[in-house]
């Protein structure tokens, strides 16, 4: 690989970045960041959590980029009656042709690129844990045989924040697993003229395919090359030791608040979307600036509130801003 | 910067170029904030160092001082210094490099052949070769600190050698140029006499420290003194007329006359004290006694209504009824009483004089002692029976020493005539008897 071979790869990936964004955009309205987040998971292998009230199009979303990225899509709605076997697949019997049965695999939903686990939050913890393995592993283990899952695999899984009875909150273990947890917002005005303009008239709005699964594993190689400075580095570790209550790094807010902070799977979220976000920029480095622009999405999910901040409502949102702002670089 | 440096080689080199630039202006700008704060210091220092008699060389070694120091300070921040990650991290910005010149120097310094890491560095080298690095770290511009450091260090360096002051430039020069002090001891006998009853007369208020020179300029051994010397007496005399204390005297005149005064002026408060003579001297009369047979006489004296102007003299008098040294010979042991000489008063048999002007006790130094006791006999006589608070505020208050002040006057009350109620008017029933009480009947009888 030359120099003028690098230049090349920052080019196309900065290129690919921007026309999937620009196509999903094309659906979505009012939510760049969002849609810019959830491909950078995508390109890094992760997986995103996305929280937000309902009709703001969390699922439109994943149905888009799912076209746009030419890949395999499957949708998994989570109810309390739920069986993990709904999700991996299940052992059935089926008839030779010439007499005899036997077990044969039928793979469940998980079984694509992109799964949208809508409302993962309102299955039981048994049916929840059964994602633990794909997510983690990217593969589903059923009886005696494991079954490895086509890359590139990414689950994204929604939940509601305002509807609390009869859910069951992802367990900590499950949401360490989550690379970004992204907060869709309410769309602003402008933006809902722009969704009424889009949806209600007689035509659906076709997105076309941008690029498909090899060119995704491509921009992941490309991605994964960003060779980041130490400081830098020593900066994105800081800021997840800064998260621990008992960390030097951490400013007054989480000390008080801070029950658990994030697990260094948390700085390896930091560092990789820091290089796709460098490279986004069009840079051959990671600076300060990628790590502090990804931090957000990559830590809120990963504080534990303890009972102060449960009870004062704490949003640890707030906690990571001021880490952010108060950790020197 | 040169071309045939390596990506690698030319990051630092920029980095620690732009180190040094960046530290230097800092310190530079440091320098230029401070400098008139400092010069200005200086320059008070200065106008301090005329006024309260310091060395003007003084003033001089503190600007030295201080340009040595600013300019060690600017030396120290344009040392050569291996850059740090810190340093590169402030210059990347200051440039705005965005991460990218911290990024790249980190990877200078380390021995990488990842073409990603060399595409890196030859972009940042690029980039700093493009830079503008004047217009990063601009010079520090501050003419009119500057100025006002110039201004003020050329003020500081003037004021020793321009304004008039007491202070000599070098701090040897005073006692290389100037006049030996006075010393009494040193003038002649007649010539000393007339100095201390100078400067007791011009204590006393009896005559202007002019009219005292001018007496002194009569005096054949006045006039052979040095001009310095003549000086200096002036001098003294106006000292004691603006202070009213003899203490300018006893000060001034040199240690012997202040001892013997201190000296001469305890043993009498002793004698005042134990009501007793000194056993030295048994030609004595008993002090108490005898002050108690002039005081009466005083006493009545003042309510003749004759004392006048008196009162004063009186009073210095009858406190230094004491002993008195003989005059001419001051090293002699032998005390001698002291009594009002015939032509001290103005009333014969008094012996209280004052009337006419010159107090002198037979042939003794008087006006030495007058000194003296005016120090330290005084405040003993009027607390014969016993020192109190009012007395001490009443003596301090009439030598003007009093240290208490007026801090706030009342307003001046105005009276409203609108507010006054119109007295109630007399019923007409009880008229006749109010006439009958007030107007008195004239009685021809």
């Amino acid at each position: 690989l030359t120099p003028t071979a690098v230049a090349e790869h920052i080019d196309l990936f900065r290129e690919r970045f921007a026309d999937i964004t620009r196509e999903v955009a094309c659906r979505i309205v009012g939510h760049d960041e969002i849609v810019a987040n959830t491909v950078t998971s995508l390109l890094a292998g992760g997986h995103v959590l996305l929280e937000g009230i309902p009709g703001v199009g969390k699922t439109t979303l994943v149905h888009t980029l799912a076209e746009v990225l030419d890949l395999k899509f499957s949708r998994i709605q989570f109810t309390p009656d739920l069986m993990p076997a709904d999700i991996v697949g299940t052992q059935i019997v089926q008839e030779r042709p010439h007499g005899g049965t036997f077990f044969e695999f039928q793979p469940g939903p998980i079984f694509a690129n992109v799964v949208l686990a809508d409302e993962i939050n309102r299955a039981t913890p048994k049916t929840q844990s059964a994602l633990l393995e794909a997510m983690q592993d990217i593969s589903v283990t059923v009886g005696k045989t494991t079954y490895r899952l086509e890359q590139p695999f990414l689950v994204l899984a929604t939940q509601n924040p305002i509807e609390m009875e009869g859910t069951y909150p992802l367990p900590e273990a499950q949401l360490d697993r989550f690379f970004f947890k992204l907060r869709v917002e309410y769309p602003a005005e402008a933006s809902m003229h722009e969704i009424l303009d889009r949806t209600t008239q007689p035509a659906d709005i076709s997105v076309r395919r941008i690029v498909d699964s090899s060119q995704i594993l491509e921009m992941r190689q490309i991605a994964r090359a960003v060779p980041i400075a130490k400081p830098v580095q020593t900066y994105a570790i800081r800021l997840t030791l800064g998260t621990h209550a008992d960390s030097p790094y951490a400013p007054p807010l989480v000390k008080k608040y801070s029950r658990y902070g994030a697990s260094p799977r948390a700085a390896q979220t930091i560092v990789l979307a820091s290089k796709i976000h460098a490279l986004r920029q069009g840079h051959a480095f990671v600076s300060i600036d990628d790590v502090r622009a990804v931090a957000l999405p990559a830590l809120r999910h990963r504080v534990l509130l303890n009972f102060e901040g449960e009870a004062e409502q704490v949003n640890p949102d707030t906690l990571v801003n001021e880490l952010i702002s108060t950790l020197a670089s | 910067v040169n071309e045939s440096l390596s990506p690698a080689q030319l990051v630092r080199t920029v980095v620690a170029d732009a180190a040094r630039r960046r530290q230097s202006l800092a310190a530079l700008r440091q320098v230029a904030r401070w400098a008139p704060i400092v010069a200005a210091g200086l320059a008070g220092i200065a106008l301090v160092a005329r006024v309260a008699a310091w060395p003007g060389l003084l003033v001089i070694a503190l600007l030295v001082a201080a340009a040595l120091a600013a300019g060690g300070y600017l030396a120290r921040a344009r040392r050569h210094q291996a850059s740090t990650d810190v340093m590169a991290a402030a210059i990347d910005h200051d440039a705005g490099f965005g991460g990218e010149l911290r990024s790249a120097h980190w990877f200078a310094t380390r021995q990488a052949a990842d073409p990603w890491t060399s595409f890196h560095l030859g972009h940042a080298a690029r980039r700093v070769q493009d830079t503008n690095w004047a217009t990063v770290y601009p010079p520090v511009r501050a003419t009119r600190a500057w100025i006002a450091t110039a201004a003020l260090t050329l003020l500081s360096v003037l004021i020793p050698f321009t304004l008039p002051g007491r202070a000599p430039f070098w701090p040897g020069a005073l006692s290389a140029t100037s006049a030996p002090v006075l010393s009494l001891e040193s003038l002649p006998e007649e010539l000393r006499q007339q100095v201390v009853d100078a400067v007791v007369a011009v204590t006393k208020g009896e005559i202007s420290a002019e009219d005292a020179v001018a007496t002194l300029l009569q005096s054949d051994a006045f006039n052979a003194l040095p001009p310095d010397a003549q000086r200096q007496v002036a001098e003294l005399l106006q000292k004691a007329r603006l202070d009213g204390s003899s203490k300018v005297f006893a000060g001034a005149t040199g240690e012997a006359v202040s001892a013997e005064a201190a000296r001469w002026a305890k043993e009498n408060l002793d004698m005042l004290y134990t009501g007793k003579d000194d056993p030295a001297d048994p030609g004595d009369k008993p002090f108490t006694s005898e002050k108690q047979e002039q005081s009466d006489k005083r006493n009545e004296y003042t309510e003749d209504g004759a004392s006048g102007g008196e009162g004063e003299a009186s009073d210095f008098q009858s406190s230094t009824r004491v002993r008195m040294k003989p005059q001419g010979n001051p090293e002699s042991s032998q005390p001698m009483p002291m009594t009002g000489a015939p032509d001290a008063s103005g009333e014969a048999g008094s012996s209280f004089g004052g009337k006419h002007g010159d107090v002198r006790y037979g042939t003794t130094k008087a006006s030495e002692l007058a000194a003296a006791f005016r120090q330290e006999i005084v405040e003993a006589d009027m607390n014969t029976n016993g020192s109190s608070r009012e007395s001490d505020a009443r003596r301090r208050t009439e030598q003007s020493r009093s240290a208490l002040t007026y801090t706030r006057v009342a307003g001046q009350v105005s009276f409203d005539r609108a507010r006054v109620d119109a007295p109630r008017s007399v019923p007409e029933a009880r008229r006749p008897l109010v006439e009958r009480y007030f107007v008195r009947e004239r009685d021809d009888r």
